[in-house]
């Protein structure tokens, strides 16, 4: 039998039956797989799904509760801008009321240096 | 004529209820039943492995990409979207799979699609294609024929990647034109001029046994 030439490639299944080529390569048929493939093939999509398959669904959940979601994010960013303000400010605080008793204790070591140099220890007639 | 349009109209109308049929499995499978992975499994698993066997020549790495491209069409359940036939869209899971082994493989494997019998992985072909009854023959027919199905394998397996799986969809799984060309991304020409490309090189590498057929026939 002549094969079709290239720039007429055949329209039909017929010509392939008709083909020696092709009625040989039936000889040889296809592999089958065995009796348990499904139940291994079952287990495995169990064992590789389910851990993604999770966690599209909690990601999907949260996708279909988005009103929610962006509701609580706000809130959450709201309390949480809140708080970091708060606890900066009370550090201004501490750090300014540090300073101020720094200040006050600077003061008093100047005002007690004159009182040093005529204290009774350092008096050298005892 | 007329009953041949007939056979292809039944041909046509089956294969659409089967696409409806699988269609209906994935929603099942996207709604988490089990049974209808199963029964999905059931239907393709023949094709599936079939294919990529003969693509491979490997029965074990067969198994384990067959397992795989299940896995990918259950994890892929719930995003599918029946816009094309079902088969079509596994086996160009089937391609991807086989295509990325192929490259992660850098040397040639022209292994056996026939391994030792007591192959665990390998149960041997279908009944239903016309296999040779190797019972009711002599041990020189019986070696003859082994070495010539080995023959076959070996030169569909030296056919590049594209021709060898257009080849395979159209003899094996008897995949139109169309939908060889749509998984393999490529034209119906294109696929028509593959297809036509690897019956010549596989009529070339198998002279010796289609002159042997040929002497039989008009003997």
């Amino acid at each position: 039998m002549k094969a079709d030439p290239p720039n007429n490639p055949p329209q039909d299944m017929r010509w392939d039956e008709n083909d020696p080529v092709w009625r040989l390569l039936g000889r040889s048929p296809r592999p089958e797989p065995d009796a348990w493939f499904t139940a291994r093939t079952l287990a495995r999509c169990r064992r590789e799904g389910r851990g993604l398959q999770a966690g599209l669904n909690s990601l999907a959940g949260l996708a279909r509760m988005w009103r929610w979601a962006l509701g609580c994010g706000l809130a959450f960013s709201m309390a949480l801008a809140l708080v970091v303000t708060q606890i900066h400010s009370e550090k201004a605080n501490k750090q300014k009321n540090v300073q101020e008793a720094f200040e006050i204790l600077a003061s008093i070591d100047t005002d007690s240096d004159s009182s040093h140099s005529s204290s009774s220890w350092q008096d050298s007639s005892l | 004529m007329k009953d041949r349009f007939r056979d292809k109209d039944l041909a046509r109308a089956l294969a659409g209820d089967s696409d409806t049929h699988d269609k209906a499995l994935m929603v099942r499978i996207a709604g988490g039943d089990e049974e209808a992975l199963g029964d999905l499994i059931e239907k393709h698993q023949g094709a599936v492995y079939g294919t990529i066997a003969k693509m491979l020549g490997d029965a074990v790495e067969a198994q384990d990409l067959a397992q795989q491209v299940f896995v990918r069409v259950y994890r892929a359940a719930g995003s599918y979207r029946a816009t094309a036939q079902f088969k079509t869209w596994m086996f160009t899971i089937v391609r991807n799979l086989v295509f990325n082994e192929h490259r992660r493989r850098s040397r040639a494997l022209l292994v056996s699609l026939h391994p030792p019998e007591n192959d665990p992985g390998y149960s041997g072909g279908s009944a239903s294609l016309d296999l040779p009854d190797l019972a009711n023959k002599t041990p020189d027919e019986t070696l003859l024929q082994r070495e010539m199905l080995r023959k076959i394998d070996e030169a569909i397996l030296a056919l590049p990647e594209q021709q060898r799986l257009a080849i395979v969809l159209r003899r094996y799984d008897e995949f139109s034109y169309e939908q060889i060309a749509e998984i393999l991304k490529t034209s119906v020409p294109a696929t028509k001029s593959l297809l036509f490309r690897a019956r010549e090189t596989l009529r070339e590498a198998l002279r010796d046994y289609l002159e042997a057929e040929n002497g039989k026939d008009s003997r």
